[in-house]
């Protein structure tokens, strides 16, 4: 790895966004800094998926900016892009049935130019990133075929093998069994660990206590807090999120009992 | 990757075995090894000297066979091509008002008895109008979502196709049968000129769309999809879609519509190879041009007269799509 992937920079601007007259984000404002685990956060409809979709330049936010290495990211060609970002989406509507050998290939493409089809060395990528993710036995089967949680393993080695220093995954463990979630978040861990800058959306709070060295917490479009998770996902924070329904308990997110009673 | 250049080589043989049948098949039989002289022959600037020989090989069977082949290799290449922008096995060529618009402008021309202008090439302006029109109203902010191109393309056809039957009952019965002759397609017709202009376009075409065969797998992963992978999915889409229907136009000016080609040969050729378009493309071509070849050639070795090219392809090909449905269902649908 250079030296310049590791000091990977992410910083998000007073970025404002509506869809129709509705403010989804009111100004968000956050610097990811390093490698690491990076956790966005909060209930359902607070924005941040819509967060996220700025983040991989999907949608061009009204104001602010979103800047990747000092530069911004919607001022990018979609190519300098794909080479700095890699994106997993959340949904993934399935296409023709192509290999998974295929699908991960198709993370190559932003650095083949013109009208060139993927060479040896882009098949080497693809293979090695499909070992990291530990899905090579897979590789000839049509991805149309998997289950959920297989399909989005695949999906994860695509965005590895666009060896982008950025990584941003939308819900990656929104469909899945435990064994899975937990299998996703592990490797996440790994990469993180190996210099990529990880950006991820979820509702869950304990895995952002489990697996993210920080977060953002978002509510109704606007920041509530950020930092350090074990600063900010207090007891306090998860009353004015959810209300009186869970406590927190060893680091572990559990029901309150007499909520129900 | 091996198998598929293997897959590749024997369509390849195929495709050339059919057409050289396809010219020895007819009325009168001809020799296998006189096409070769005849051919020879020309090609060193002579004729063949037995001239009915050389009238029925030269003059009428290998331009014949060479239209239709082109066709079906444009046809094929086309809807493989608008199958994968529109990430929809059951798309077929005429999506966008190809086919309605190319029907109008033959039975305009025929009607007012243009004269400025032929049929193939109202019918090819036609087919690239009903495209522009069909494209430009599903146009929105940079972007055009699947939904409303092919709904756009819907209603620009059912104009066009309005207009059409608007004309067939102003028409006098000698005009409106030729109407009715042309939109059912055929190769009654073909010259050398018409041939080696479709043979060129077809060239050109396969070139052009199997070089964009990796991005087009791209494009059928999904739009946004596609954008975070590197690509400009707007131009790209535009570029296709223009391509495409202009390779469509081109043989339906030569030849009419010709029905179930461009919808089935790619869906088949999927099915054989895999989805990948780099592959998928020249081999859709290649089965296409093989399978359009044989309809042609039972078209008018099958009774004493012609039959419309679009009843054997319609005929042939449903049981031969019904077969291959059933083969690989598991892989195929979800």
């Amino acid at each position: 790895m250079k030296a310049e992937d590791r000091k990977v920079e992410f910083c998000i601007q007073d970025v404002e966004f509506s869809y129709e007259k509705k403010k989804i984000l009111k100004g968000i404002r956050a610097d990811f800094r390093g490698a690491g685990v990076y956790g966005i956060f909060g209930p359902n409809g607070s924005g941040k998926s819509t967060l996220l979709k700025c983040c991989s330049g999907i949608l061009k936010p009204e104001r602010g900016s979103i800047l990747v290495q000092n530069r911004a990211v919607n001022r990018m060609s979609c190519q300098e892009r794909s080479r700095l970002l890699a994106c997993v989406p959340q949904e993934h509507r399935l296409s023709f049935p192509f290999t998974v050998e295929e699908v991960v290939l198709m993370g190559r493409t932003p650095y083949l130019g013109g009208i060139r089809g993927p060479k040896g060395e882009d098949r080497e990528m693809a293979w090695r990133a499909m070992e990291e993710i530990g899905i090579t036995e897979l590789s000839d089967r049509p991805y149309t075929q998997l289950s959920g949680g297989q399909r989005q393993l695949v999906l994860m080695a695509r965005a590895l093998a666009q060896d982008t220093p950025v990584l941003i995954l939308d819900e990656p463990t929104s469909a899945l069994d435990f064994k899975n979630q937990m299998k996703v978040f592990e490797i996440l861990r790994t990469l993180a660990a190996k210099g990529k800058l990880i950006l991820a959306c979820t509702h869950d709070p304990n895995h952002v206590k489990w697996f993210c060295d920080q977060v953002l917490i978002l509510k109704e479009g606007e920041v509530m807090a950020r930092g350090a998770v074990s600063d900010t996902l207090t007891q306090h924070c998860l009353e004015s999120l959810y209300g009186q329904i869970c406590q927190l308990q060893n680091d572990v997110i559990i029901p309150k009992r007499n909520a129900c009673a | 990757m091996r198998r598929k250049r293997i897959c590749l080589l024997a369509g390849m043989m195929v495709f050339l075995l059919m057409m050289i049948l396809s010219v020895h098949f007819g009325n009168y039989p001809v020799r296998v090894q006189e096409i070769g002289q005849v051919i020879g022959a020309h090609l060193r600037g002579m004729v063949y000297p037995d001239s009915n020989v050389d009238t029925i090989v030269w003059k009428i069977r290998l331009p014949r066979v060479l239209t239709a082949a082109m066709t079906g290799v444009l046809l094929s290449v086309s809807g493989a091509v608008f199958q994968g922008i529109f990430r929809n096995p059951l798309v077929e060529p005429y999506v966008l008002g190809v086919s309605s618009g190319a029907a109008f402008g033959a039975a305009a021309c025929i009607v007012f008895s243009w004269t400025f202008i032929s049929k193939g090439a109202a019918a090819f302006l036609f087919a690239m109008l009903a495209m522009a029109l069909a494209y430009g109203f599903a146009f929105e902010k940079e972007e055009i979502p699947v939904v409303r191109l092919i709904l756009s393309g819907m209603i620009i056809s059912s104009v066009f196709t309005a207009l059409l039957n608007f004309l067939k009952v102003a028409a006098s019965d000698s005009k409106l049968r030729e109407i009715t002759f042309w939109t059912m397609g055929g190769f009654y017709t073909s010259e050398w000129k018409g041939a080696l202009r479709l043979t060129v376009i077809a060239v050109l075409g396969l070139i052009l769309t199997c070089g964009y065969g990796w991005k087009l797998n791209v494009l059928a992963m999904g739009e946004q999809e596609c954008r975070t992978l590197g690509i400009h999915a707007g131009r790209l889409k535009l570029l296709l879609i223009a391509s495409a229907t202009f390779l469509t136009a081109s043989c339906v000016a030569e030849a009419g519509i010709i029905s179930w080609v461009g919808l089935m040969i790619p869906h088949g050729a999927r099915m054989l190879i895999g989805p990948d378009h780099r592959y998928m493309i020249p081999f859709s071509a290649l089965l296409g041009g093989t399978f359009l070849v044989l309809c042609d050639t039972l078209a008018r070795t099958l009774m004493m007269g012609e039959l419309p090219v679009s009843i054997v392809t319609s005929i042939l090909g449903a049981p031969y799509l019904i077969y291959l449905l059933r083969q690989n269902r598991k892989v195929y649908f979800e």
